[in-house]
């Protein structure tokens, strides 16, 4: 940097003055007795017209170089606010890293926003660096300290002093803003129109099983929002929790009920022979699941009937509830395990003889329907209004989550920038025109001394 | 000898002291500032409370030092591109990890030992830090030091925490030589580990969505469930209904030995129950004799209180001998139930095979290494192919689902991760040395060193000089000093301005014999005080040649200037307070250098050849010079 290298020159040729100066002060001081040496620093003008004019010139220019320079430093603050930052942590949980402000990633994206030319992502990082504003110290516990503060440094380089520094640093922390949400933030993911099945080739039945899938994805992560913001409220003026009790009440109509209801009630499939052997085979698969469960089940109630009396007696101990309170317990034995177990596999049990009978509810359903191309146009119908309805209350879903995302992003990272302010170059520009008067000053008083 | 006087020994070198002291600090500071290193440090601490015995949350021992394997760093070289620049080993070298133990632990570890109980107690907080160069700078520990936590944390979900697959294991399954059925139930047991593995990710994190993917553990397993509902159950059923196989012979050979395999583990299972229930009679028969089976609720009672109330006592498995018993009795029951019902199946896969669909005349299917359907049905081929795509569409679509379930784990390891091992101090970097400091220690040290230096050296020239060099009478330097300053100046030309002046005390023998030694002694201290006087401020050396004879070697004067003073000390010595009836002859000779008279010797026998004698007699004041 130029302006920085004359910056550094004028600074080296006052000092300069300075020494030579006083050292021929000093090697001349040898000529002349105390009172000449204290008359001739008595007898020299503290303020004279050379010495006035080379302190405001030197001055002046090196308060231009100075401005040069300062405006090619900026620094920025980015604060994070939410409340896992505290912990070291993302807000999505995972483990923070400061060095992600200027990783590549968001050099880049600065200068994609910006647009900035005739400069590299390798160059740009090059001139910034990033450091916590305040770090702690590991070898005292007292002073262990999570940073949540760090301060962006960017100083120009020949590659990038055609840039305006600030600018830059403002497209770095604002480039890093949307990097961070993009990345931490909460996101759902959406079932693209090419990645949809085909619904005029899909079985009725199936399709309700996809959009079954499809919203419950969504009510997912409308409950997971609600778990995180439970009161937010978007610009709708709606919550998460009521969102979700909408698409819920909408599952339970126009999926669970409407559209599978029209489809069992007439019968109707696209390839009917197909699917019932489906079925039939889904049938065969669980019945073996049935057995399996049924023998389980079975082998723990012999085994907790096999158990010995004598064996099986229990104490009363004394123990804490999760709440911390206090209470005499009583101790476990194996029938305890073997009879939950025992349970499970009766659920079990139930839950395959129900796919069972719902399956041959369906098999008798198809079997005893008959073609009935008004109902499959009116089936088609609801289909593609129940799309069209998911994918809005997806869109709905995911607007609701941005916004809540934006809002609390938008608290969580702020950013503070600053240049070198006016009053701070003014204070250098007149600490270096004391120092060139003391300079001058003491040149005028060297003169003076004789040489021999 | 002189007065010790520190100012005189530094006054002369003072300046040069300090323009060296100054270079050398310059000199130590730049040293110390290359060789300078910076150390990142970062304080963490595993949460997990089996980390205080040790050990990992799966009972593994827990070795830190994992945090500087080379699977870690080889993970941070690659993602920070630093492949090729750095060499992993050099990295791992440059990680260090101290264990901050507890000191209550620690202390009650150790009384607990004392009393010769058991107690186990690890460190579970850590410093780890990472050392940079001067030239590397503060940055680069930092990136290093995060970088490394950041990979380890997952490697730690991911071996210790998160441990259960979502691998796909069905990966390239056409390119294997499965048959159609085997294909899909390899397919439908991946599904169904999957779907385990992703039910209890979901019990743990109910709430858990990746930022990446943005998809949660119960979109997967919906996901999962969909493709097996749907689309496997189609292919089964589809593979079934029209006998679809590769080699119905091979695929009924292995159903066969599956069948004969389930058989042989029956019996086997079957004496094990039998054996396992022999134990359990013969044990509680055991316990009930031992009196095993009465004991009172007093005694376990106490036990368990005691325990519960003294340590921070975390009850581990408590399953008793008999309950292991009556379990192994359930489980080989239930693997010998399963074998049944799985050779159930493997007869009904048999059987669908080998069944005829009525299209052959004489049962020729039965014979045949081909199923019925294979043998009349005209669209076999067609159905085959379109088996062979569907499998193909949909191996595809479970592989970019394992795909988003990786991707999604790998942000869940992370998570997990810094929930199981928390930061308690964020990384700081600290330079080794402070070189500020040790700078400004350095000149100080220089200082007093050359200083101290300058001094003893030139308190030793006072000594040396006092004892070879001082007349002991007299103070002043003798004549082997004076020899010396001879032979240093023999091929010298002197400065204009220096004066030699030459006083003897010519009956300095008179005065010895007449009136005793000491006057004489005496007479000679009084010179030598009366010349030191008169000669005042002059830049003048005085040497006592001995036999009371006296030189002074003036510089920057001139002979008037020594002609006057020696013409004071010639009233200074008649006006003498001691020794006032004494006589006292001496001679004074002064010489100037001139053209002629440039060379020491020169000057000195123009001094002596100059020479004139005086006296000053007693009771009697008389001007010498008139």
């Amino acid at each position: 940097m130029i302006s920085t290298l004359l910056q550094k020159l004028i600074l080296a040729v006052v000092g300069l003055l300075l020494v030579v100066s006083a050292l021929t002060i000093y090697f001349r001081s040898k000529n002349v007795t105390k009172k000449e040496f204290f008359n001739i620093f008595k007898s020299t003008r503290l303020v004279s017209a050379w010495i006035l004019f080379f302190v405001i010139i030197i001055s002046g220019v090196f308060g231009i170089f100075n401005h040069m320079k300062a405006k090619q430093s900026v620094t920025a603050v980015v604060a994070l606010n939410y409340s896992e930052a505290s912990q070291a942590q993302n807000s999505n949980g995972t483990r923070y890293n400061m060095a992600e402000i200027i990783c590549d990633e968001v050099v880049g994206k600065a200068i994609e926003m910006g647009a900035l030319e005739n400069v590299t992502v390798k160059q740009l990082k090059n001139c910034l660096c990033v450091y916590p504003y305040i770090q702690g110290d590991v070898n005292d516990k007292s002073n262990y300290l999570i940073s949540t503060e760090f301060i962006v440094e960017y100083h120009a380089s020949k590659h990038t002093d055609h840039l305006d520094a600030e600018n830059v640093i403002t497209l770095i922390t604002s480039a890093y803003k949307d990097y961070y949400i993009e990345k931490y933030t909460d996101k759902f993911s959406i079932t693209s129109k090419e990645d949809k099945p085909d619904y005029s080739t899909m079985e009725y039945m199936d399709t309700v099983t996809y959009f079954n899938k499809e919203i419950t994805a969504v009510l997912n992560y409308l409950y997971g929002m609600a778990e995180k913001g439970p009161s937010f409220v978007t610009k709708n003026n709606t919550t998460f929790h009521a969102i979700a009790a909408k698409v819920h009440t909408f599952k339970e109509t126009q999926i669970d009920q409407n559209l599978k209801s029209l489809i069992l009630q007439h019968g109707i499939a696209r390839n009917k022979a197909n699917y019932i052997d489906r079925l039939s085979y889904q049938n065969k698969n669980t019945d073996f699941d049935k057995q399996r469960n049924n023998a389980s089940f079975n082998l723990c109630n012999q085994a907790i009937d096999m158990y010995s009396e004598e064996m099986t007696r229990v104490v009363l101990v004394p123990t804490w509830d999760e709440s911390g309170k206090y209470y005499m317990g009583r101790t476990k034995v194996g029938i305890d395990e073997l009879s939950v177990m025992a349970t499970t596999f009766s659920d079990n049990v139930a839950s395959n003889e129900k796919e069972i009978m719902d399956n041959n509810l369906v098999i008798g359903k198809m079997q005893a329907g008959a073609e009935n191309n008004s109902a499959n146009a009116e089936v088609d119908a609801l289909i593609t209004s129940i799309d069209e309805s998911i994918d809005n209350f997806t869109i709905e879903a995911i607007n609701a989550g941005r916004e809540y995302s934006n809002y609390r992003m938008n608290q969580c990272i702020a950013v503070s920038i600053s240049g070198t302010s006016l009053f701070s170059e003014l204070k250098t520009i007149i600490i270096f025109a004391f120092l060139s008067y003391i300079a001058a000053f003491v040149f005028a008083v060297s003169k003076k001394f004789p040489r021999a | 000898m002189k007065n010790f006087q520190i100012m005189r020994y530094l006054k002369k070198i003072l300046p040069i002291i300090v323009i060296i002291c100054v270079l050398a600090t310059y000199a130590i500071n730049f040293k110390l500032k290359n060789s300078n290193t910076f150390v990142a440090s970062e304080v963490i601490h595993y949460n997990d409370p089996a980390a205080e015995q040790g050990l990992t949350p799966t009972g593994s021992k827990l070795d830190v030092n994992e945090i500087k394997s080379s699977a870690v760093m080889s993970k941070v070289v690659n993602k920070m591109g630093l492949t090729g620049i750095y060499s992993v080993d050099s990295l791992i070298s440059r990680i260090s990890i101290t264990p901050i133990p507890d000191e209550d632990k620690v202390a009650q570890k150790e009384a607990k030992l004392e009393e010769g109980e058991e107690y186990v107690y690890e460190p579970s907080t850590y410093i780890v830090s990472f050392t940079a160069t001067n030239s590397e700078g503060t940055d680069f520990a930092r990136t290093i030091l995060d970088e490394t936590l950041d990979v380890y944390f997952a490697e730690y979900s991911q071996k210790y925490v998160n441990v259960a697959p979502t691998k796909n294991v069905i990966e390239n399954i056409e390119s294997e030589n499965y048959d159609y059925i085997e294909m899909v139930e390899m397919i439908d047991t991946g599904i169904d580990e999957t779907l385990t593995t992703l039910y209890q990710r979901m019990e743990q994190s109910p709430y858990y969505r990746s930022t990446k993917t943005g998809i949660s553990f119960s979109d997967l397993a919906d996901e999962f469930s969909y493709i097996r509902h749907v689309k496997l159950s189609a292919l089964f059923s589809k593979i079934y209904k029209y006998q679809v196989t590769k080699n119905k012979t091979v695929l009924i050979s292995d159903y066969t030995t599956r069948i004969d395999n389930n058989n042989i583990l029956n019996t086997k299972e079957e004496n094990i129950v039998k054996d396992t229930v022999a134990v359990i009679d013969a044990y509680v028969e055991k316990m009930r004799e031992s009196g095993n089976t009465n004991i009172t609720y007093e005694y376990i009672l106490d036990n368990v209180h005691e325990r519960n109330l003294t340590d921070s006592y975390a009850p581990g498995d408590q399953t008793v001998t008999y309950d292991e018993l009556v379990y192994a009795w359930r489980d080989h029951n239930e693997k010998r139930e399963h074998s049944v019902i799985d050779s159930a199946y493997c007869q009904y896969v048999i059987d669908t095979f080998q069944k005829c669909t009525g299209a052959c005349g004489n049962n020729e299917c039965q014979v045949s290494g081909q199923t019925c359907s294979q043998l009349h049905n005209e669209n076999y081929e067609q159905i085959k192919s379109e088996i062979d795509e569907e499998l193909k569409s949909l191996v595809s679509d479970l592989g970019d689902l394992y795909a988003t379930s990786m991707k999604t784990n790998e942000e869940y390891n992370e998570y997990l991760g810094a929930s199981y091992i928390s930061v308690l101090s964020s990384a700081s970097v600290k330079p080794s040395v402070n070189v500020n400091l040790y700078t400004l220690i350095a000149f100080f040290f220089l200082i007093i060193l050359c200083c101290g230096g300058s001094i003893v050296i030139g308190r030793l020239g006072d000594i040396v000089h006092y004892i070879f060099y001082t007349d002991h009478l007299t103070e002043l330097n003798n004549r082997a000093y004076f020899d010396r300053y001879l032979k240093s100046m023999d091929k010298k030309l002197l400065d204009d301005g220096t004066v030699y002046c030459m006083v003897d005390i010519s009956n300095l023998v008179a005065i010895n014999a007449e009136h005793t030694r000491q006057t004489g002694d005496d007479i000679i201290k009084m010179f030598t005080m009366y010349l030191k006087e008169t000669f005042g401020k002059t830049d003048a050396e005085f040497v006592y040649n001995g036999s009371g004879s006296f030189v002074i070697l003036a510089k920057d004067t001139d002979y008037i200037t020594i002609e006057d003073i020696m013409r004071l000390f010639g009233l200074r010595l008649d006006d003498r307070e001691d020794y006032k009836n004494i006589r006292i002859e001496y001679k004074v000779g002064i010489a100037e250098t001139f053209k002629e008279n440039q060379t020491v010797r020169k000057l000195l026998s123009e001094a002596i050849k100059s020479k004139k004698e005086y006296a000053s007699e007693p009771l009697k004041k008389e001007a010498f010079f008139k």
